[in-house]
């Protein structure tokens, strides 16, 4: 972790009764800071909370929004709960793997996107969804989702 | 009391009985799985799932207390199908390997489906693929695929040993049990999880595919490891034992045993036993016949200036028969304290290690549990994690239970137990209002023995104290009158008699001088110029090597015998694996000397009849002050007890997790020695990593026994000085 | 029947995230009412007459779990469930995100009643500009003294703390929350003892969800008996329905309970079936409970009617399938979700939804077996009533009726080796 995200972790054990609440705040961080939660990063947050490795792997392992692999500069999610699924999502993820070249979870060569598909995100009067890097995308369709991918490209071709 | 009905018959048990015990009760079984009785429900198998009148869903019996008049049943068809149930749902992605499993035969997963299982499985699609033999630690390996989640093993380093080392990955059916990345399962009670996992999950990496269960007879026994005296079962084989589990004791062990206890027997048959009486002849040691061998051991010891050491590691029997024996030969220089010892037994009452139970305070001096007596601070963490405990540390050194206890470091432990038996501070309050203190204590030093002394005076509630650090049988020994006598010589005063060749004969019973005393120095010196050494044991050791006549003796597993642990309570233990033909028990080997008939049951009678307090019900009472005992000599290191030691029940397997050798020394020290933590340094002839531990007093060196040649560091070879030395 | 709008009263109001137009729309005026006019008891007094009960999925009266918090002078805690995970269920996030003020105003409010001076906020992980919303506005509640050290100058001490979860739907089961509040795996406690007893750090707990704690503001404002007046006797008061799934109009809509029936709610508010399609069943609360099928569609929405109709009200997610939608490929859908969001604890939740997933995949992939359906069946009995927590129970809500529901469709699965819809299409 940075400097600053240390000192938010100090700050975070401070602000609950009990020290243990923080951990999952610091590993937001974490996930945050690196994109996902790099092995080392365990050991240092194990030693921030004043707990083992093996207790933070172990909770850690339990929520799937903590990444163990690097994702993407753009983490796409792809909801496929039964709402999102019965008006199409499955559609949207099959667009996503075949022109990103990537399977489910996989992220592309270059590093700019990874795709995951996940249950039901909470939007599902706006079906189907897709969450970008947790920004919520309502009533998804193949096009607007071509749009996004050119406009990210774009955005880093032209460096901004 | 609560009365309620199971299957029809009534049971009456005490409020908060769970309904599976109150079933037991009226000989009702309900399988489990995750349930333990040593640890809180999980309800998480949900094998154990009855009908409960009134209540909507089925009920886990392990997790659901009774309430008067309750109506339970445990058989209808109901509960049978979820029996059932549950046992298909575990096999359906269980490998059913059962023919190469080393927990065949007494595996709970087997005997449920046997009893409660369905006909048949219906599961026809791909089974879960995971690790088959996944080494958790030296110790255990973990089939992934054969666990089936009751969490026990997970749980009871959680909750009973209190180092949460093992820990579920991932969710669902994804979940795994393992350790972190980079750290290994190195407990000292890791072997617990392999007896408590219900299935063949985790299976010992020293046992593996050794025996079938069912192969094994089953023998009563006692640990011989430490004065805690767990309650053990020898799992013998063709003469050889092949494991060792626990035997559930209420008021000692729950069940737990440490890892030395359970896989320390790989002595009994490593090949290296000594078999055969020997005597030097012409400057070597010859086999002779015992005759022989008793013949002259009996001409040495009668006259002249001899002596007899022993007493902590053989039988109960053997201890009583060495007193009668050095009683009628007129011999005044017995003692039983070969290491750092000053007594076996308290002042004041003795106390029994389930007083942690109902004690307000304990008090540990200079005691380090987790080596000492491991499975007594499993329980002391029960306490302190059900209700709170309050367990104070007096001690120069870190205190060693991973619990919130308070500390209280200290040098003197002496002068800090006349100021709490004096009331003074919080702890002193603390200490004289408390309903029960119970002291444990290293039972090293006598100036603390006479500060104990006057702090159990002191107060009008009970009191009582536990003496962990000293051996098997030490309790037993001293209980028996292995001390001085009548101005008799101590075990130092034995060896320093020796070493200045004032005498004669020195009968060592069990005991490896020279690796273990505490002044390695004096103990060369002292075997080197004594005329003539008996030594009686069942390994042959540097001491054996030098001795003038060696005594085969049989090791606690292949004898019957008592041995009195730390509350002063004999144990039985029963002849379990073969042993060597020449080879007789230690009982035996002193009747003979004693010219009396080796009948068991004759000189059992005997034992019982002379220290009857020993095998009765009540507390015992405490001691006075022993003559002589443990003196460190000027400048000596603190000795700091180890789990691991070699000792003289080598295990060729446990030897392995002996820690590396190092020593700790107080910051002073380490500026004055002038060299870098971490790096080695050699004290006394003693080649170890030096580290500098802030809370030991200063000068101080502590060196951790158990390696080769510990002990050379801890004596007269004046540690400090040597370190010192190096920087001038 | 048009909507009953009191949550839903300002939510499309331009700018009421904002605490100037919250409070331009009578906002904060019912905290005022409570803590300056009205003793913590009243407060509960008032939700007690109001026969709230909980919107989180289990119906639980608000007012009674108010009241088995024991008396004994210990720290309390409220924590307010958002981790709003059933599939099919989008309310408390239309809340969060648009009129964050009602729901800090319902949760102040509610923690003066309960004498809780911490009050928790357990979002979900995907509601990451949800906690960024709520955080600016409790921020803004701060500076206006609604929430601090010393609320309204009552000399009451309130203050919300943020948590966000990190995806494991579990975890809106309010042990697991609370496990995992305290920063642990989020595995469902083991109750007795319930949370009102010990829940958060061992201290008396309640944990309500954002619809209940958010009407607890028109209840103080009203009145309870006023409320109560509302719906029928034993469904009190308005409740937000989300309507997903093959309609045309698909949103949130608050009615009064038992005032309109299932079809209204879909046919009328919702828009009814896409172009061409027919509506073939309704699952009304929630991803968890049994589907409906158009004979059933006139049941009245309240707790006692949707009971009666052998469903549930659950947590008024209505999920709506048509003729072109796949049953088969729908409860195997949500069967990967359950499996997916196990935590593994007990044996027929965790090995159960793994193996009627792999069935159903066999069945969908047309390469079913004829004893699968019994196979399926059993498997729900097995399950059923058995698990720890009442996940396992969600998990065949749907299948099993499907099951009987949709019997022929399996079967077709079955014998045709494929699906008889053909490529089901949106
Ligand atoms: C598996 C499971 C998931 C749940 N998910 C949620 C949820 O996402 N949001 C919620 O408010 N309640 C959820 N609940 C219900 C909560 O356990 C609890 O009953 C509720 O938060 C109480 O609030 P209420 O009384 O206001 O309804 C869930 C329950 C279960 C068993
Ligand atoms: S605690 Fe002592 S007696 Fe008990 S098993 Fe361990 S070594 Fe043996
Ligand atoms: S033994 Fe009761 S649930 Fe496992």
């Amino acid at each position: 972790m940075n400097a600053e995200n240390l000192a938010k972790a100090q700050e975070l054990i401070q602000r609950f009764p009990q020290k243990s609440s923080a951990l999952i705040p610091i590993l937001h961080l974490v996930e945050e800071e690196f994109g996902y939660i790099p092995q080392e990063e365990v050991g240092v947050v194990a030693d921030v909370m004043g707990v083992t490795s093996a207790y933070v792997e172990s909770v850690l392992s339990f929520y799937t929004l903590f990444h163990r692999q690097p994702t993407g500069k753009y983490l796409i999610q792809v909801c496929r709960g039964l709402s999102c699924q019965l008006m199409g999502a499955d559609e949207l993820s099959k667009f996503l793997y075949e022109d990103l070249g990537v399977e489910r979870n996989g992220t592309t060569e270059d590093g700019m996107f990874t795709v995951e598909a996940v249950e039901c995100v909470a939007l599902c009067k706006n079906a189907p969804a897709v969450q970008i890097n947790l920004e919520f995308y309502p009533n998804m369709t193949k096009e607007k989702l071509q749009g996004f991918l050119d406009k990210a490209r774009e955005e880093v071709r032209s460096g901004a | 009391m609560i009365t309620l009905t199971i299957d029809g018959r009534e049971a009456q048990v005490p409020p908060g009985t769970l309904i599976l015990d109150a079933a037991k009760q009226v000989g009702i079984e309900i399988p489990i799985f995750c349930y333990h009785p040593r640890m809180d429900p999980a309800a998480a198998c949900r094998m154990c799932l009855v009908r409960v009148e009134k209540m909507p869903k089925l009920q886990p019996a392990c997790a659901t207390p009774v309430s008067e008049g309750m109506v339970v049943s445990t058989d209808t068809d109901e509960v049978q199908t979820a029996h059932a149930g549950v046992l298909e749902f575990l096999l359906a992605n269980h490998p059913l390997d059962c023919p190469i499993c080393d927990k065949g035969g007494e595996c709970d997963l087997q005997n449920n489906s046997i009893r409660y299982g369905p006909q048949a499985t219906r599961f026809a699609d791909p089974k879960r693929h995971l690790d088959k033999a996944r080494p958790l630690g030296p110790i255990v390996e973990l089939d992934q695929e054969r666990c089936i989640q009751c969490t026990r093993c997970v749980r009871f380093m959680d909750e009973v040993a209190g180092d949460p080392v093992l820990t579920i990955h991932d969710r669902g059916g994804h979940a795994v049990i393992d350790t972190a990345e980079g750290r290994t399962f190195d407990s000292v009670f890791s072997g617990n999880t392999i007896e408590i996992c219900p299935v063949g999950a985790l299976t010992s990496r020293p046992f593996r595919f050794k025996a079938r269960p069912w192969d094994l007879d089953e023998v009563d026994s006692v640990c011989p490891h430490c004065p805690v005296g767990c309650n053990i079962r020898l799992s013998v084989r063709h003469g050889e034992v092949k494991r060792i589990l626990s035997r559930d004791n209420e008021e000692i062990d729950w069940g737990w045993l440490c890892d030395r206890g359970r896989f320390g027997y790989g002595f009994l048959s490593h090949g290296t036993r000594l078999e055969q009486p020997m005597l030097r002849k012409e400057g070597r040691l010859v086999p002779v016949s015992w005759d022989e061998a008793i013949a002259v051991l009996k001409e040495r010891m009668q006259g002249g200036k001899s002596g007899a050491l022993g007493g902590g590691r053989h039988s109960l029997e053997a201890a009583y028969l060495l007193r009668r024996f050095v009683q009628d030969a007129g011999i005044k220089n017995v003692d039983h304290r070969v290491l750092p010892l000053y007594t076996a037994i308290a002042p004041g009452p003795v106390g029994r290690i389930d007083d942690v139970n109902d004690a307000d305070l304990v008090i540990s001096l200079d005691a380090e549990l987790l080596e000492e007596a491991p499975v007594l601070a499993l329980r002391l963490r029960q306490f302190e994690r059900k209700r709170g405990l309050r367990i104070v540390s007096v001690s120069p050194r870190e205190g060693l239970l991973d619990m919130p206890h308070q500390e209280a470091q200290t040098p003197d432990i002496a002068a800090t137990l006349r100021a709490i038996a004096q009331g003074e501070g919080d702890l002193g309050q603390a200490f004289l209002s408390a309903q029960k203190v119970l002291f444990i204590w290293n039972g090293q030093s006598e100036s603390v023995f006479s500060a104990l002394d006057a702090a159990v005076k002191a107060r009008s509630g009970e009191t009582a104290t536990l003496v962990v650090g000293s051996l098997a049988n030490s309790f037993g020994a001293q209980a028996a009158g292995l001390l001085p006598q009548d101005g008799g010589l101590d075990a130092r005063g034995m060896l320093e008699a020796a070493a200045a060749g004032q005498f004669d004969t020195l009968l060592v019973f069990g005991h490896d001088i020279l690796s273990e005393f505490p002044d390695a120095e004096l103990a060369a010196q002292a075997i080197e110029k004594v005329p003539f050494l008996a030594v009686a044991g069942t390994v042959p050791s540097e001491t054996t090597e030098r001795a003038d006549l060696v005594l085969p003796v049989a090791a606690w597993a292949e004898s019957d015998g008592h041995f009195v642990n730390m509350e002063g309570r004999a144990q039985r233990y029963y002849a379990g694996s073969d042993r060597g033909v020449n080879v007789v028990d230690d009982w035996e080997l002193m009747a003979r000397l004693l010219g009396i008939e080796a009948d068991y049951d004759r000189i059992l009678a005997e034992v019982q009849a002379a220290l009857a307090p020993l095998f009765g019900k009540e507390r015992r009472q405490g001691a006075q002050a022993p003559t002589g005992g443990y003196r460190p000599a000027e400048g000596a290191a603190i000795a700091a007890a180890s789990i691991y030691y070699k000792g003289v029940t080598p295990d060729p397997f446990l030897n392995s997790l002996i820690p590396g050798a190092r020593v700790a020394v107080a910051a002073d020290v380490a500026a004055q020695a002038g060299v870098a933590e971490g790096e080695e340094v050699e004290v006394g002839g003693y080649r170890a990593e030096l580290h500098e531990d802030p809370g030991l007093p200063p000068g101080a060196v502590l060196v951790r026994a158990g390696q080769d040649g510990a002990n050379r560091a801890l004596g007269r070879a004046a540690a400090v000085r040597a370190l010192a030395g190096r920087s001038e | 029947m048009p909507e009953t709008r009191l949550l839903f009263k300002n939510i499309d109001v331009p700018g009421i995230d904002r605490i100037d137009v919250y409070e331009q729309h009578g906002g904060y005026q019912t905290l005022r009412k409570a803590v300056l006019d009205m003793t913590p008891e009243a407060v509960v007094s008032e939700v007690m007459a109001s026969n709230l009960r909980g919107r989180g999925g289990a119906g639980f009266p608000t007012g009674r779990k108010w009241s088995f918090l024991p008396k004994d002078g210990r720290t309390r805690y409220l924590v307010c469930n958002a981790d709003e995970s059933e599939p099919g269920t989008c309310k408390d996030q239309e809340i969060i995100y648009k009129d964050p003020h009602l729901l800090i105003e319902g949760v102040a409010t509610s923690a003066y009643a309960i004498g809780a001076e911490d009050a928790y906020i357990y979002l979900r992980g995907e509601f990451k500009v949800g906690y960024q919303i709520l955080e600016r506005a409790i921020a803004e509640a701060h500076e206006k003294g609604y929430l601090g050290d010393n609320v309204l100058g009552s000399g009451r001490r309130i203050d919300i703390t943020l948590y966000l979860g990190a995806g494991a739907y579990i975890c809106g089961e309010e042990t697991a929350l609370l496990e995992s509040l305290e920063g642990k795996r989020g595995n469902p406690r083991l109750k007795p003892p319930f949370p009102a007893t010990a829940g958060l750090y061992g201290m008396p707990t309640v944990v309500n969800n954002v619809e209940t704690l958010s009407a607890v503001v028109p209840i103080i404002a009203m009145g309870g008996a006023e409320y109560a007046k509302l719906g029928t006797e034993k469904s009190a008061g308005t409740k937000l329905f989300s309507v997903s799934g093959t309609v045309r109009r698909p949103g949130n809509f608050e009615l009064e309970l038992g005032k309109v029936t299932l079809r209204e709610l879909v046919f009328d508010l919702a828009g009814g079936p896409l172009e061409g399609r027919e509506i073939k069943g309704i699952i009304p609360g929630g991803s968890s409970v049994p589907i409906l099928t158009p004979d059933k569609f006139d049941t009245l929405l309240d707790y006692e009617a949707l009971q009666a109709a052998g469903t549930m009200l659950g947590s008024g997610g209505v999920i709506v399938l048509d003729d072109r939608s796949c049953v088969v490929k729908s409860t195997l859908r949500l069967m990967e979700f359950y499996r997916h969001e196990s935590c593994g604890k007990c044996t027929p939740c965790r090995e159960g939804t793994v193996w009627l997933g792999q069935v159903l995949e066999r069945i969908e992939s047309g390469v079913g077996r004829p004893g699968d359906l019994d196979l399926l069946a059993d498997l729900c009995v097995n399950i059923e009533g058995r698990t720890f927590c009442p996940l396992g129970d969600a998990a065949i809500g749907v299948l099993k009726s499907g099951l009987q529901l949709y019997h022929d469709e399996y079967q077709a699965h079955i014998d045709q080796g494929c699906c008889p819809l053909g490529e089901v299409v949106r």
